[in-house]
């Protein structure tokens, strides 16, 4: 009994966040379209239209049964969420150090909790992920990060 | 007119040793460069074109013809290894390639993409050859009504594309469309959903997007779920069987018809026809649910109803000289340079330099073929790479190509974004072609349906005017409900 | 708790890369300019007049200086983005703007908060002139503004016009033509396209009856016969457009919107970057081999090359 409700209750959850995302992102949308001063034919079409849509499926979304969703174990989200912040972390970076240090401390973070290399391996490949990402793209395209 | 006999001259120009070599060395730098993310022919023939400039007239040209078609496939590439689009085309490619390459069958996925974009580039280039000035004129009479009819038969592929739960499917939608109204109205100049900032002015970059959505998303996925590499299942064959390409020989011929007469309309992006394309596919096969799963049709179809396009579009950028796409836009601006004057008249004024530039087109497409079919086998073990190693490239890649397709750090945050978007959707069952394909429509549907309107003065009237809107319309209401109905039906 | 330690030392050592390559980055001298690559940015998309401008400018200045001069597209948001970034650069001559129409006075006349001011920049050269041609469709029974404009005044509801963006330059000189002939606006119907060639494209096509895009824009369709021009805005007719005549000649003598292309740089641009910039650009003007000229003759050259696409954003 128990361990139906608590199963109930968590798919419901997650359909409930669904059909609240849609719907605060459709009256968003209405906002918008009521603040924006052009015709009704013009500017403002679009998000209406959208708006009403997406209050709809947000609507729909409540109507009818979810599936539950495949979560993943702890291990998993914890790879997830680590590799996502590196991430973030090496953008937010990047514009400030320069591309070769940023992204050579980010393979050398990638490589070490992912893979199970010897060190001197890691090294090698970080050196030359970053080397052959530092050639193709600042020095032979160009790209210029500043 | 001696179509032929141009023609035939312009491959004798066309195809001397020194010709071919800068036709292959632009295959290879056109590849290269399309392999890189948010770097599609676009940018890649903006980049690569400083280097044509030291060259005569006819080698530069040739050089121009094979970056393009270089960096068109480049982008498949890709889409195909690592889930990653080169370039809007590429979206669809992704769909069943990048699932053949987890199985292993990343050889066939390949060949067959280069295989066919071939055979419609080819066939599409045969196509302008004899059909480019009256098709020229049939162009023109497209207006906003058509393109709004033709967009809403776009848009029920949505329908087709979503998977088991439609709600799903059309909330993506709703998303992608909300996604792309952000940013200044190109029409009226009115800001939408900037909140002040003058950075969500610009909009949310549609390369970015699909960056976060395809590239990102996979790695985390692939990271959750601890994947030694993309694929471990043991390389199959590098060609595809015999009976796979006799199977694909009718989708190629299909994706041919298609793209090549949408790819004539200026304003028909490459993205929503390849998407259009694989619709028709999954619609014709006996066995549509393997789609999404690795059908090599799946491959097939969009790879060739791209080249399609681009031959396609080349008729109102030779006959009227206005480029269908950016890509054709850089690509005139370089013609141009080299004194190519566009127009109704350029078949009388300037026979040779037209047929020269045709015939290039030709060899472009057979260097990549020539190129890219031994290196199949070479590419396709990249998916092999231990994932500690892929993930960051790939990773990197997308930050680069995010930020290269305006300069921008907002747009490789929005990669970021839309990436967990993209990882939250897997893992809530939503799909995503729904979401890209409606990014992509929507700001056409808006404009298409604004002008029209403007034409007659508010009033929907002007609809009842317009015979072949009508029919576009009508035809995309019909393939909507009988999708639903099918679907009622499984 | 390994793995976690093992992440932690690693961190601790990427740490130690970054500082210790930023510590060992070089000081720079300060010589003659340039001594490195030079940026231009143009805020509009690649392929469009502003790029093919800017990439041309570009290529010159490259080859007379042997330093690599760059083109960088920031598009977005009508421009702002890009000048925005130019503008905000440091003022050492090594992120300079390619400055058009767009960007400027059309800009501060549409837009009521643009975040820069039109004066915050430092102007260096008019690069190009990109003329107005009013234009409609080859089988048009329209032969001169004159009949343009009384058709427009005898049945306004069925006139319908094109142009590229409300705030672009053909809003301003189909507006200004319609105006001075004493048409109702607000009762003709006007069609906004997102761009030059979908505005020239769909009037070649019939779905509108009059445009006033630049010369860039409509020259190869008028050139292929599908478009005709009937008047050109500039103080003589254009070569290549001999038969076309200027404003004035149409009896329409105050209509003076025109385009054009520009270099500027972030304010306090030193005048010794400014007076490099002019040297060149006045040898480039001088020079026969050059790819762009202000002279007349030159035009007919020029202004094919720098079509606009109309894909701004």
């Amino acid at each position: 009994m128990l361990l139906a409700t608590v199963y109930y209750r968590r798919v419901r959850r997650t359909s409930l966040l669904s059909a609240g995302i849609l719907l605060v992102l459709g009256v968003l949308a209405l906002v918008e379209a009521l603040r924006l001063r052009d015709d009704w034919l013009g500017a403002k079409l679009m998000p209406a239209v959208v708006g009403a849509v997406l209050i709809v499926l947000g609507a729909a979304h409540l109507v009818r049964p979810a599936a539950t969703p495949e979560w993943p174990d702890a291990a998993g989200f914890r790879r997830v969420a680590l590799i996502f912040v590196v991430l973030a972390l090496y953008v937010a970076v990047l514009p400030y150090v320069g591309f070769l240090p940023a992204t050579a401390a980010f393979v050398l973070v990638l490589v070490r909790a992912l893979g199970a290399f010897s060190w001197a391996a890691t090294i090698g490949v970080t050196v030359a992920i970053a080397l052959a990402s530092h050639l193709v793209f600042i020095y032979w395209l160009g790209m210029s990060l500043t | 007119m001696d179509t032929l006999g141009f023609l035939a001259h312009g491959f004798a120009q066309a195809l001397t040793p020194q010709n071919l070599m800068f036709a292959f060395i632009g295959s290879v730098l056109g590849t290269l460069v399309g392999v890189l993310p948010g770097i599609g022919p676009t940018s890649g023939i903006a980049i690569l074109l400083p280097l044509t400039g030291f060259l005569p007239p006819a080698p530069a040209i040739i050089m121009l013809a094979a970056i393009y078609y270089g960096a068109m496939y480049g982008g498949s590439t890709t889409a195909i290894l690592v889930n990653i689009p080169g370039e809007v085309a590429s979206v669809v490619t992704t769909l069943d390639g990048y699932q053949m390459a987890r199985q292993g069958r990343a050889g066939p996925a390949l060949a067959i993409a280069a295989i066919s974009s071939f055979v419609a580039g080819t066939l599409g280039l045969v196509g302008l050859t004899f059909f480019a000035p009256p098709l020229a004129d049939v162009a023109l009479r497209i207006g906003p009504p058509e393109y709004f009819g033709l967009v809403v038969l776009a848009f029920s592929v949505v329908v087709s594309l979503s998977g088991p739960s439609l709600v799903k499917g059309l909330s993506a939608a709703a998303l992608g469309a909300l996604v792309a109204l952000i940013g200044l109205d190109p029409m009226s100049g009115v800001r939408r959903f900037a909140f002040g900032t003058a950075t969500l002015l610009s909009g949310v970059d549609f390369i970015a997007v699909i960056i976060g959505l395809f590239a990102v998303t996979e790695v985390l996925v692939g990271v959750e779920e601890a994947v030694g590499a993309v694929s471990l299942a043991p390389l199959g064959r590098l060609m595809p069987r015999w009976d796979e390409l006799k199977a694909c020989v009718g989708t190629m011929l299909r994706a041919t018809g298609v793209g090549f007469f949408l790819g004539l309309l200026p304003g028909c992006t490459p993205g929503a026809i390849s998407f259009i394309s694989y619709d028709i596919e999954k619609r014709v096969s006996k066995t549509p649910e393997r789609f999404g799963h690795g059908a090599i049709e799946g491959v097939a179809a969009p790879e060739g109803a791209n080249n399609a396009t681009t031959s396609g579009g080349f008729v109102p950028l030779f006959a009227l000289g206005i480029p269908a796409t950016p890509a054709l836009a850089v690509l005139l601006s370089g013609l141009m340079i080299y004194g190519l004057q566009p127009g109704p008249l350029l078949f009388e004024k300037q026979p040779l330099f037209v047929w020269t530039v045709i015939a290039s087109m030709y060899i472009g497409n057979v260097m990549l073929l020539i190129l890219n079919l031994p290196l199949v086998g070479l590419w396709a073990r990249m998916v092999r790479i231990p994932y500690a190693v892929m993930a960051p490239l790939i990773l990197i890649f997308s930050v680069l190509g995010a930020y290269s397709v305006r300069n921008s750090f907002f747009d490789v945050a929005m990669a970021l974004v839309f990436g967990v978007l993209g990882y939250l959707m897997v893992k809530l069952a939503y799909p995503t072609p729904p979401l890209v394909l409606a990014l992509i429509l929507t700001p056409m549907l808006e404009s298409a349906l604004r002008q029209s309107l403007n034409m007659a003065h508010g009033s929907a009237s002007i609809f009842a005017t317009r015979p072949i809107a009508i029919l576009f319309i009508g035809l995309g209401i019909a393939l909507t409900v009988w999708t639903l109905l099918s679907r009622r039906r499984r | 708790m390994t793995a976690t330690w093992r992440i932690a030392l690693t961190l601790l050592l990427s740490l130690i890369v970054i500082v210790g390559s930023a510590l060992t980055a070089p000081v720079e001298a300060q010589p003659a300019y340039p001594t490195r690559p030079v940026e231009i940015i143009v805020a509009y998309a690649p392929g469009g007049a502003a790029d093919v401008a800017a990439r041309l400018v570009a290529a010159y200045a490259s080859k007379k200086w042997g330093q690599p001069v760059n083109v960088v597209n920031m598009p977005g948001a009508s421009g702002i983005t890009g000048t925005l970034r130019a503008i905000g650069a440091r003022p050492d001559g090594y992120t300079l703007l390619l400055d058009p129409h767009s960007s400027s006075a059309m800009l501060f006349a549409v837009e009521s908060d643009v975040p820069f001011k039109m004066d915050g920049k430092t102007p260096i050269a008019l690069l190009t002139l990109d003329p107005v041609v009013y234009t409609v469709k080859e089988d048009s029974p329209w032969k001169s503004l004159k009949d343009v404009a009384a058709a427009a005044k005898a049945d306004p509801k069925t006139f319908r016009y094109g142009i590229a963006g409300v705030a672009g330059i053909a809003s301003f000189s189909v507006s200004q033509f319609l105006y001075s002939a004493g048409v109702p606006i607000a009762e003709t119907n006007r069609v906004v396209f997102t761009g030059g060639a979908p505005t020239v494209t769909a009037l070649a096509g019939g779905h509108v009856d009059f445009a006033g895009q630049q010369w860039s824009e409509s020259a190869g369709l008028i050139q292929g016969r599908k478009i005709r021009g009937l008047a050109v805005v500039h103080p003589t007719r254009l070569p290549g457009l001999a038969e076309v005549p200027t404003a004035k000649e149409a009896g329409f003598p105050d209509l003076d919107v025109v385009g054009w292309q520009g270099l500027a740089g972030p304010p306090k641009l030193p005048a010794a970057v400014v007076q490099k910039w002019t040297a060149l650009l006045e040898e480039a003007s001088k020079d026969p081999h050059a790819f762009w000229q202000f002279q007349q003759d030159e035009l007919k050259k020029y202004l094919p090359l720098a079509t606009r696409m109309g894909i701004r954003k």
